[in-house]
């Protein structure tokens, strides 16, 4: 792993963006050169020809009003105007032959092209470039026409022109040298550049993986979009970091709270093993012990089931039910604990509330908080328990003039496993608020309390009519 | 009555073996899935009880096995898992009755019979009699020594169900579940609440007790010396 990540650059992004930047701008360069230069070359070579043509029309003219002689003389006065290396005219008569020529020796073997004196004897000019064996350069004839049976032909060389040409080649080598450099450069250092923020945020996440669980990365980025990986980034950092802290809360409240009933269990077994033990103690540990469990497979559903209500992958049932009934059962049944301690329980329903919803989970939530109610209440308290429907709303609300909650306490009441001062004296493994809340939120509603210490609780539980 | 348990875990299928053995059943055990669901088609049960999770054939799959070949033994599925989709999954295959692990032998023992009765076509009888107690279960009418009892709705099913299981234990959970259709807090003492009001009512002016408590179990009615 290490090793690739050292070695092999040829997978990053930044050289992958530099090649690609500089490939592109090579070849736009490359193209854009290669029509300036065609332009320049034909734009030459044609004012060449232009040159030739004007040259055999001058020659034309001559030849009607003086004839071949005065061709002839034409010819050697434009010979001694220009060197004849650069320049040659040749004559021919209408079969080829050659009735006048300029000094030939500098251009090596020239044959006589009687094709293209045929052609100009059709009155079409033939425009060539002739290779030439001696020369470096290059030259260009033209064959004409410039009287009845009399052709003349006219070279020139081109070295003036290549020369020139070969100047725009090098200046467009050379630049493009230059700016395929230059772009591979920008390439790549616009790649890092723009990378560069991507690895502050790879290496935060390294840190983070190696245990650097509060680095956050920088979000003074500069470019938006990584900026916004980067805040992204944090945001699920934060999440995780909740969860986790939330696990370790977790488990720390399991560690202890199940430890402790296993420790009993583990202890009560011991005892009965190292004692003399009489088999009704056997029977006493036993029953214990299964007290233990049950307890212990409470707490484990418990949390099951607050965990996956919370996490949202809980099914909620959707069953059609009388909610005065549901109320009523539930006092029915809590009603012996509520007679034991003189508590009388209510119920108050406005007509027959017909509710669609997870019947035993509402069920579950009530019976918790109902029994709250009883456990905190004083000795011939009250507990009512009313429900009403508004606005598409379903409202519960357990009331009791009981001991109340302090207000120290009341942030914590919903929290898992939190145990007031007060209700250590009572039974319970400090879920039930837990997991009346997660029941009620897994149902889209909510659950809230109002308390005033000394004068009782009123736990409201509001739950969405499903249409 | 013969019943077929897959079950893998030996500490777990040698107590309900012998839990089942004691209420005269006579068990056959398969450890895997693949001897159980050999035994469920070839052999004549009353009741399968089969694990999920088993090896070589999983206990779903034994079930769709027995269906899909004709076997209409009633199955009572047991399972470590207690999401309702897995319930939903294992009755929708052809289970009869889901139990989730852990589980009180009692409530095992009870399913068992009820899967047996509903298979016998039984309805129980419509007047349940045990020593002087009598309850008349369609006019809700109970004597004791000829004298009668008032009982209040819920105490009424919880002595008819106490009274159809004589002799059995029933669990706490058994009773807020079964009897009273209530999705609870185990730990509540509201079910020993209840029993203490029912045996202020039947078992208060009478020397012989009826209904006895089994610690840390549940309950049982029955007459005893």
């Amino acid at each position: 792993m290490f090793s690739k990540r050292g070695i092999n650059i040829g997978d990053t992004l930044s050289f992958r963006l530099a090649v690609i930047y500089a490939g592109i701008f090579a070849l736009t360069s490359l193209l854009a050169f290669s029509v300036f230069y065609y332009r320049i070359h034909s734009l030459t070579m044609s004012q060449v020809d232009e040159e030739l043509i004007e040259e055999v029309g001058e020659f034309a003219e001559i030849s009607e009003e003086d004839g071949v002689e005065g061709v002839r003389g034409e010819m050697s006065l434009e010979i001694e105007e220009e060197d004849p290396k650069e320049i040659f005219l040749r004559l021919y008569s209408g079969d080829g032959k050659v009735l006048a020529s300029t000094d030939l020796s500098s251009w090596g073997d020239l044959p006589v092209d009687r094709e293209a004196i045929g052609s100009a004897l059709k009155r079409e000019n033939v425009l060539k470039t002739l290779k030439l064996p001696t020369r470096d350069y290059h030259a260009r004839t033209i064959f004409a026409s410039i009287g009845p049976e009399l052709v003349l032909q006219i070279g020139m060389t081109l070295e003036d022109a290549e020369d020139y040409l070969q100047i725009f080649r090098n200046l467009f080598i050379l630049l493009f040298l230059a700016v395929f450099l230059l772009s591979v450069f920008i390439g790549r250092y616009m790649g890092k550049k723009a990378l560069s923020d991507v690895e502050k945020v790879t290496h935060a996440a390294r840190e983070i993986s190696r245990g650097a669980h509060d680095m956050r990365v920088d979000v003074g980025l500069k470019y938006r979009e990584v900026r916004e990986l980067g805040e992204t980034f944090n945001r699920m950092l934060d999440e995780i970091h909740v969860l986790i802290e939330g696990m370790r809360e977790l488990t720390d409240n399991v560690a202890h709270d199940l430890r402790s009933p296993l420790t009993r269990i583990r202890g009560s077994a011991e005892m009965a093993l190292l004692k003399e033990t009489s088999p009704d103690g056997f029977r006493e540990m036993a029953a214990g012990i299964i007290d233990e469990c049950d307890n212990l497979i409470e707490i484990i559903n418990t949390m099951l089931d607050i965990t996956e209500s919370e996490a949202g992958i809980m099914d909620i049932a959707r069953d059609e039910f009388n909610v005065s009934d549901l109320l009523s059962d539930a006092c029915e049944i809590y009603r012996p604990l509520a007679d034991d301690k003189e508590v009388s329980i209510r119920v108050e329903v406005s007509g027959g509330l017909m509710f669609s919803g997870d019947r035993r989970k509402l069920q579950r939530v009530l019976a918790n908080l109902l029994e709250n109610a009883i456990k905190y209440s004083h000795q011939g308290g009250e507990v009512v328990l009313s429900a009403s429907i508004s606005e598409s709303v379903l409202h519960f609300e357990i009331r009791d003039n009981g001991i109340g909650i302090s207000e120290d306490d009341r942030p914590h009441i919903f929290d898992r496993f939190y145990r007031s001062e007060a209700s250590r004296c009572e039974s319970g493994i400090g879920l039930g608020l837990t997991l009346a809340k997660a029941f009620a939120e897994a149902m889209g509603g909510g659950i809230s309390v109002v308390s005033s210490p000394g004068a009782g609780s009123v736990f409201s539980v509001v739950l969405p009519i499903m249409v | 009555m013969r019943i077929l348990l897959v079950e893998d875990d030996t500490k777990i299928a040698d107590f309900v073996q012998k839990g089942l053995q004691e209420a005269g059943f006579a068990v056959d055990c398969a450890q895997d899935g693949e001897t159980g669901l050999h035994l469920a088609q070839t052999e004549p049960y009353d009741v399968a009880v089969i694990d999920i999770m088993l090896p070589l054939l999983d206990g779903l799959t034994i079930i769709e096995g027995m269906r899909s070949s004709g076997v209409k033994t009633p199955v009572l599925i047991l399972s470590a898992k207690r999401s309702v989709d897995d319930r939903v999954r294992g009755l929708r295959i052809g289970g009869d009755d889901y139990l989730t692990k852990p589980f009180a032998f009692s409530e095992l023992l009870a399913r068992v019979q009820a899967l047996i009765r509903r298979a016998t076509g039984s309805a129980g009888p419509s007047t349940l009699e045990v020593a002087d107690l009598v309850m008349d279960v369609y006019r809700r009418k109970v004597t004791r020594g000829g004298r009668e009892i008032y009982l209040q709705p819920l105490e009424f099913s919880l002595l008819e169900y106490l009274m159809r299981n004589t002799g059995q234990v029933v669990t706490k959970t058994m009773i807020m579940e079964h009897v009273w259709d209530y999705n609870f807090n185990p730990r509540t003492n509201v079910v020993e609440a209840r029993i203490c009001y029912l045996r202020d009512k039947v078992d208060k002016d009478f020397d012989r007790k009826l209904i006895h408590t089994v610690r840390g179990v549940g309950y049982v009615l029955e007459e005893r010396d």
